[in-house]
């Protein structure tokens, strides 16, 4: 019986491997073929993710957004509308350009904007190919402004900002600025300065602190430099403090609220004029946005920085009246209850 | 009598008005603290960061006190189930107007600390020319945010059991339909609205909005 078992056991050891083979050999396969499977799906599903990312361009004039099928319909109108807003603004100067760098919009899971967001999405459209505009016009305007795209309006909290930042900036002109004087506030916007930016701008008690604001990395021979200034070495403050390492007293804020106040003044066709002034200087270019002399419009700017100062934390009366007439109120109809609780 | 419900109201929040005295001296000094005004030109610079970082305890200052003060009007009767106050012989009306009246006082009482506080911390200082102190329209800002809202919580206090349980079902309502809205998309946002017309320009916490700076241009 023993010898029988064996051989049965040693015919299927025999049969067994061969069986074992063609079973890794289908396992093999079948992951082959699951593995392709898998492969096809992520294929499918990139492709389909790519084609749910970007398939689309909406353009408008040079104003051009990549998107997705769904998000076409609504963007259409609102880069139209972004397009017109920016020709108003610009005028002629756009005609010139082709194109602006696109504009990425809308992702596959988020949701299609609906109508009422439209004129939201014009308005950052026009925004964002406003700032690409600016960025091309000439470089001396461009260094004086930085980056700007106009907001068409300020609030009133940023101005006091702006008020506040200048009373504690201890600029020249800052002091007489802020009692009124056009003058004054042109040079702390950096209107009418001479070469000697530093001096005509800060006094030399100044100068350390400017140099250990600076808040850009520098090496080297500037490290050095600047850290003798903090140390309140005036040649090496001379060396470090260039007139690009200079804050302007009115800071870059009081600059982007001055061509806001002039596009404002100037209406359609403002930032198209402030452009097209070829090489002319900052005030031409303001005078020629806003269509007023630049000292009415500095005056206007003064008179607006000087009205937002906040001044004493007192509320102002008619909000005082109205929260004692809030009290009254209240009292009133606390006190008018007849039964107790 | 007003001097005895005052004196009852004083001894059932003494504790929590000497905590709010404390904090109405302590804010403003603290927030001037080894300021001189005399470091240099950018000293200006560091009092308005100073003034602008601690602004915001100021008007919590005077949620707290409104809050204290508010429970503390009510909390004996609310205890006794009103049965001193029915006991008296005067109109409802008059014996919450005095009790109204204590609490507003002890309220003053911390503007005037907090006053103090301002004017001890800023005296010391050299005000750079462009900055002023402003220890006084601080308190006076204090006070006023101070009373409206003392004035709403006490009113609050005072509400019936039924008008209590209304408040509490708009409450909930206005929570139900908020998530509604934002449910079906709508594009209305009633709780956004409900606190824009608490905070705004109209409303009785509207003394809440504004700088609570003590050093300001």
């Amino acid at each position: 019986m023993s010898d029988r078992v064996a051989i049965a056991v040693g015919l299927l050891l025999l049969g067994g491997a061969p069986l074992g083979a063609q079973d890794s050999l289908a396992v093999l396969r079948r992951m082959e073929a699951r593995l392709d499977s898998l492969t096809a799906d992520a294929r499918d599903s990139s492709s389909a993710a790519a084609a749910a990312r970007i398939t689309d361009t909406v353009s408008a004039g040079a104003i051009r957004v990549a998107t997705t099928a769904r998000f076409v319909p609504v963007l259409t109108i609102a880069v139209a509308r972004a397009w017109d807003t920016v020709l108003v603004e610009f005028g002629a100067v756009v005609q010139a350009i082709d194109t602006l760098p696109v504009i990425a919009f809308g992702s596959g899971e988020s949701p299609v904007p609906g109508p009422s967001a439209v004129p939201e999405l014009a308005r950052s459209f026009a925004r964002t190919a406003t700032a690409a505009i600016w960025q091309r016009q000439d470089a001396a305007l461009v260094r004086w402004a930085s980056t700007f795209a106009p907001t068409g309006g300020v609030s009133a909290s940023a101005l006091a900002e702006l008020a506040r930042q200048m009373a504690a900036t201890p600029a020249r002109p800052n002091g007489a600025c802020l009692d009124g004087d056009p003058g004054a506030c042109a040079l702390a916007l950096g209107l009418g300065v001479g070469l000697d930016t530093l001096s005509e701008w800060y006094a030399p008690d100044a100068w350390p602190g400017l140099a250990d604001r600076y808040s850009r990395g520098v090496t080297g021979a500037d490290a050095t430099a600047r850290d003798r200034c903090a140390a309140g070495d005036s040649t090496a403050c001379r060396t470090f403090l260039l007139p690009d390492r200079l804050t302007p007293p009115a800071g870059i804020f009081g600059r982007h609220y001055l061509l806001e106040l002039a596009l404002d003044l100037g209406g359609p066709g403002a930032i198209g004029r402030l452009c097209t002034v070829g090489s002319g200087s900052i005030e031409a270019r303001l005078e020629a946005a806003s269509r007023v002399p630049i000292g009415t419009l500095l005056a206007a700017w003064s008179d607006s920085v000087r009205a937002a100062m906040p001044g004493t934390p007192a509320p102002p009366p008619a909000v005082a009246m109205l929260s004692v007439a809030w009290c009254v109120l209240l009292l009133g109809l606390a006190l008018g209850v007849r039964q107790w609780r | 009598m007003f001097l005895a419900l005052l004196r009852l109201q004083w001894r059932e929040g003494r504790l929590a008005l000497a905590v709010l005295g404390a904090a109405g001296i302590a804010l403003p000094l603290l927030s001037l603290r080894g300021a001189t005004g005399a470091a240099g030109p950018w000293e200006a610079w560091e009092l308005l960061r100073a003034s602008a970082a601690w602004s915001a305890w100021y008007p919590l200052l005077a949620l707290a006190a409104a809050l204290a003060l508010s429970a503390g009007a009510w909390a004996a009767d609310h205890r006794s189930r009103h049965v001193y106050a029915l006991t008296l012989p005067v109109a409802r009306w008059r014996y919450l107007l005095l009790r109204y009246s204590a609490g507003a006082i002890l309220l003053l009482a911390v503007g005037a600390v907090l006053w103090l506080g301002g004017t001890l911390a800023t005296v010391p200082v050299a005000i750079p020319p462009l900055l002023h102190a402003y220890p006084g329209g601080l308190a006076f800002r204090f006070c006023l945010a101070a009373f409206s809202a003392y004035t709403i919580l006490f009113a609050l206090h005072g509400l019936t059991p039924r008008a209590a349980r209304l408040l509490v079902a708009a409450l909930l309502l206005l929570v139900l339909v908020a998530a509604l809205a934002d449910l079906l998309a709508l594009g209305v946002r009633p709780l956004d609205l409900t606190v824009d017309a608490l905070l705004g320009p109209f409303s009785p916490l509207a003394v809440f909005h504004g700088p609570w700076m003590l050093i300001d241009v």
